[in-house]
């Protein structure tokens, strides 16, 4: 059921900041989806990942990871009906984890296991530490529990802890940075990179850009963690309290005082020449320019965007779009205040969740918009032009803006075949 | 910080002498929590005056998260943090993964670094040892395990199975078996029984509780003897075990607040 | 080792196999689990998902109910969102979590039933077994529906069938499902339903009035014993395809030799051929090629279970991945058909792809080659002998 912006906050409050009710049935259409776990921790060079699971949980990412060629990396271990009582899969998993081990030049291995040894409660940790002993080989526990989603430890949050798990000794290099949360890297365009260098910050790691594990292991070297998405938090945190590797809230918005705000963060690391404002004049110039061609236009804001809901909404509305609707899962705590600025510009503005049921029926009688950010909007609405802003172009600071602009204004009447478009995206749910 | 598991078979007493036994570290001075693990949800009725302690699976379950522990915790005696895991309605559910959830929340609001206790008992059910009731005596969780048993055929079976369990783990350098209580129904040769249990077990009997009509009166008031009434013997009796408990397992230890146990 | 899929995704699981065959029955379907689960089933075994009305819904469980026992939170939640009238049926399918959690899915539905006239069911799937297992009760629990079947359905005077198990997980495409119908009408054979694709409901309903089942996949053979025991109709199993089309429909039309169509001719001694597909899919292309060659030494192998009395000498069911590599490597056949998946692990025997949904998902589903009906082409099989 759709909320009302001016109620969206009760609602919240009742429903623990998800908007997906907890008392309605979830529709998932494969347009809704994202990386999923697999394909955010086969970022990890070197690394091969075993699945311990029932066959239901791990079609999804098999085949998407076939489809992007990360599959020779990607085990599963099938679990039997005898398992969920006797914990048989325990020694089968240690078997299992020998033979990749020895067949492959693994630096590491990611065991990933599923709702149903949570709900077992089968002791992996102990099996990890024995296998780690026996074999000499860093292993860290994965695990894909959607029966967690949309709590503090949700799979598509605790899958970051997975990856930063294997950093274990510091070291100390001045001149490089992490980037952490997003799942791809920021696009090398971005003055973030300028300004980073300006301050004799040379060296930019992204997990995603790590060619071997050894280098992903100089992660734990770098000066400091820049979180550029929310669900690398706790990942921060702990890597904070487990190497003391500490952290900057540094989030990637398309809002120009929150770049601001980010930029400003980021000063306390030390001196940066580098000055942001030309480009922020630049960005706020393109704004301007815009206008004409958003002003007055009808927009949907879909889920499926690799960006913050609410940021993004009220960016849009600014541009002077007409959104008509925002698709979305929760409200994060940094996006609250977007949210409330918005909900005093737009109290009418409809908000619906992304899991609704009555999504199922949407497609039958779908609007027509000018604009649709996300593929999403392509199943549930007829956009005239579409912007995607996908998962593997992590947009960040002004250029970020500067790219977007450019994607609205060159966006084509959308023509294509919704079901190409969203089976390419490869996404899993 | 010591973090003590307490296993027992359901009804033997396990939660009225958990709470008296963690009633007793507490008047020495320590600062304590205990943990009800058990569906029933009521460890720790005899700390708290009779008040209720929501438990955190129902909780989770009315409001979806839970932000603070302020909104889980109760303060009870001597200002024992309580916490219930509760778990499903009977016949249906998975009553182990309540105990796993009401941990990692517990994780997550920082329990240990907040209240930063001395001791923390876990009152477990021992009835099934499966993967959620051993749970509390992981890595991380309980380090020491101690076992509430009476002379009766099935609770020894209980202990029996415990045991077996804590023996499994222990391999893995996880808790260990800090002894025995025996907590006595009267039954024939009961300390034989108890005695021959605690040789095979490898372990030591840490106390005799008697029975006594006390223990009764005061849980009607929901209280512990040791609330109650620190003079009675049994009360006496309790302290005893808490000091040996306190002392690390060593009989006749006897406690002495503030000193790094 | 056993269990451990190294070259091959995990199979299509139980649920996509019954969400496959009530799919486009106008019914809601509840698959009981996190949402990961049904993901499998809308993003990857479901090729229909955007070419049909998809009413299919994750019960979205949470760890909380886990714990505290679903089944009052799935009842209510069911009763609350679905909004679409008529209806034809709720089928409540179950998953890995609610299998070790022991959901009562049978409480739930009667609880649903009341005061509801449309069938309200449930068929425990577990997430542990594979696709064909999860049909085999779905067929079975749909022949069951005795009430849907209108009283008076009596059979027609005309030579008609009903399609029974032509699902996308063995099919894929519409189009193959319309060459099997399209090549029993051209030899005069009404097709009077067709359970899995291009169906409706009503066509269901009206099963009875058929004179026959022709099973084409071995799935389906539960429910079509218990029709044929409870109905009356009997079934014959087989693909048409290519030539065998012509044998099988004379056996339809009870003009054949007297045993069945799809195991009339023996394999030869000649080159040996492997088939690794759906065992009446396999068997049927067996006989198409026999026709063609009847020296070739036709085996019929499966990671899926075989019907045994449809097994031939050397068919067989494989258990793990290294299995097959061994296959090869002892029997070396001339030539390996099946899901281009399998490719992976038959070294370097020569190999021919035909897709299977079941194994290789959207992978190739938009391949648009015919392999059932008579436009399949052999030759493309039989040049590489």
């Amino acid at each position: 059921m759709q909320v009302l912006l001016e109620n969206l906050p009760q609602y919240l409050k009742e429903n623990k900041k998800r908007l997906n009710s907890k008392d309605a049935l979830h529709y998932c259409p494969p347009c809704g989806g994202g990386w999923g776990v697999v394909k955010t921790a086969v970022q990890v060079p070197e690394v091969q990942v075993l699945f311990v699971i029932p066959i239901g949980c791990g079609r999804h990412g098999a085949i998407a990871a076939m489809k992007d060629g990360t599959d020779s990396r990607i085990h599963y271990l099938l679990m039997e009906e005898v398992d969920l009582v006797s914990g048989d899969h325990l020694e089968k998993t240690e078997a299992a984890v020998r033979e990749l081990v020895e067949e492959t030049e693994a630096k590491g291995l990611i065991l990933f296991t599923t709702c149903i040894d949570d709900l077992l409660g089968s002791d992996f940790e102990g099996l990890i530490e024995k296998m780690e002993e026996e074999l000499q080989i860093p292993i860290s526990r994965g695990k894909m529990n959607p029966i967690l989603s949309e709590t503090p430890r949700a799979p598509d949050i605790m899958v970051h802890n997975t990856a930063y798990n294997f950093l274990r000794e510091r070291g100390q290099e001045e001149s490089a940075v992490n980037l952490v949360g997003c799942l791809s890297p920021v696009t090398s365009d971005s003055e973030l990179f300028d300004f980073l260098e300006s301050g004799g910050i040379r060296e930019v790691r992204h997990m995603g850009n790590c060619s071997n594990f050894d280098e992903f292991l100089s992660m734990a070297d770098s000066r400091v963690n820049l979180l550029i998405r929310a669900p690398g938090k706790r990942a921060c945190r702990d890597m904070e309290r487990a190497i003391g590797l500490p952290w900057i809230d540094l989030p990637a918005s398309f809002l120009p005082e929150k770049i601001d705000e980010g930029y400003k963060n980021l000063s306390l690391l030390g001196d940066f020449s580098y000055d942001t404002g030309a480009l922020k004049r630049e960005a706020e110039e393109a704004i301007r320019e815009i206008r004409p061609l958003t002003a007055g236009r009808t927009a949907v804001l879909g889920k499926t965007v690799n960006a913050d809901s609410f940021d993004l909404a009220l960016f849009l509305h600014r541009l002077g779009f007409q959104l008509k609707y925002v698709l979305a899962a929760a409200v994060k705590d940094h996006e609250q205040e977007a949210m409330e600025i918005l909900r005093t510009k737009r109290p009418d503005l409809p908000v619906i969740p992304h899991l609704d049921p009555a999504l199922a029926l949407r497609q039958e009688n779908s609007e027509e918009v000018d604009f649709g950010f996300g593929l999403d909007t392509a199943v549930y609405f007829r956009p005239r032009k579409l912007v995607l802003l996908p998962f593997e172009t992590s947009l960040f600071g002004y250029r970020g803006i500067l790219a977007l602009l450019e994607s609205i204004r060159s966006a084509e009447p959308f023509s294509g075949s919704v079901k190409d478009l969203v089976y390419n995206a490869n996404l899993v749910i | 910080m010591r973090k003590i598991a307490v296993y027992g078979k359901g009804g033997i007493g396990k939660s009225t002498l958990t709470s008296s036994l963690a009633a007793a570290v507490a008047s020495m001075g320590y600062k304590v929590v205990q943990i009800g693990c058990d569906p029933k949800a009521d460890s720790t009725l005899n700390l708290t005056g009779g008040k209720e302690t929501v438990p955190v699976i129902e909780y989770l379950r009315q409001h979806g998260g839970c932000d603070s522990l302020d909104e889980i915790v109760t303060w009870g005696y001597k200002n024992i943090a309580c916490f219930e895991a509760g778990g499903p309605t009977p016949g249906t559910g998975c009553a182990g993964r309540g105990i796993v959830t009401t941990f990692e929340l517990l994780d997550d609001l920082e329990m240990f670094e907040t209240y930063d206790p001395d001791f923390v008992f876990y009152d477990v059910l021992g009835d099934v040892v499966c993967g959620g009731f051993a749970m509390p005596i992981r890595k991380g969780y309980a380090e020491e395990v101690i076992i509430v048993t009476s002379g009766e055929k099935m609770a020894l079976f209980a202990a029996s199975n415990i045991r077996m369990a804590v023996e499994n783990y222990q391999q893995r350098n996880y808790a260990k078996m800090l002894g025995v209580i025996l907590n006595k129904r009267n039954v024939e040769n009961e300390e034989e029984l108890i005695n021959d249990f605690v040789q095979r077990a490898d372990t030591e009997l840490l106390g005799v509780v008697p029975r006594d009509k006390n223990i009764q009166i005061y849980e009607d008031r929901c209280q512990t003897v040791i609330e109650g009434d620190p003079d009675l013997e049994i009360s006496k009796k309790i302290m005893e075990i808490a000091g040996r408990i306190v002392a690390g397992g060593k009989a006749g230890g006897t406690a002495v607040p503030g000193e790094d146990t | 080792m056993k269990g451990l899929l190294k070259k091959l995704p995990p199979f299509a699981p139980d649920y996509s196999g019954v969400s496959s065959l009530f799919y486009t029955l106008g019914g809601a379907i509840i698959i009981n689990g996190a949402d990961g689960c049904i993901g499998n089933v809308t993003g990857y075994d479901e090729p229909r998902f955007f070419d049909h009305d998809s009413y299919i819904f994750s019960s979205g469980l949470k760890e909380t109910h886990a714990i505290t026992g679903d089944e009052d939170v799935l009842r209510s939640k069911i009763e609350d969102s679905l909004e679409k009238e008529d209806l034809n049926f709720i089928v409540i399918l179950g998953t890995p979590t609610s299998a070790v959690i022991a959901s009562d899915h049978e409480s739930v539905t009667t609880l649903l039933s009341r005061g509801r006239e449309i069938p309200v069911f449930t068929v425990n799937t577990t997430g542990i077994d594979c696709y064909e297992k999860g049909l085999s009760r779905a067929f079975d629990a749909l022949a069951r529906k005795a009430d849907f079947y209108p009283p008076l359905s009596e059979p027609s005077e005309d030579l008609s069938v009903n399609i029974v198990g032509a699902t996308p997980l063995d099919f894929w495409g519409m189009e193959q499902a319309g060459e099997i119908r399209d090549s029993l009408e051209k030899r005069g054979i009404r097709v009077n339903g067709c359970w899995g694709m291009d169906n409706s409901w009503e066509s269901v309903r009206k099963s009875l009035q058929a004179q026959m089942n022709l099973i084409v996949a071995a799935s389906a053979l539960r429910g079509a014993r218990y029709m044929k025991k409870h109905h009356g109709i009997p079934f014959i199993c087989g693909v048409p395809l290519a030539r065998f089309a012509e044998a099988l429909t004379e056996e339809i039309r009870g003009k054949g030799s007297g045993q069945p169509a799809i195991m009339a001719l023996k394999p030869g001694r000649g080159q040996r051929l492997v088939l690794l597909g759906e065992q009446l899919w396999s068997c049927s292309l067996r006989q198409a090629l026999l026709l063609e060659n009847p020296d070739l030494d036709i085996r019929c192998i499966s990671f899926f279970k075989q019907e045994p009395s449809l097994k031939m000498e050397g068919d067989l069911v494989l258990q793990e991945e290294d299995d097959l590599t061994e296959y090869v490597n002892r029997e070396k056949p001339t030539l390996v058909i099946g899901d281009p998946l399998y490719r992976r692990l038959t070294c370097d025997t020569p190999f021919y792809g035909i897709p299977h949904l079941a194994v290789s998902s959207r992978l190739y589903w938009n391949h648009d080659t015919p392999y059932t009906g008579d436009a399949m082409d052999l030759n493309e099989i039989l040049k590489r002998l």
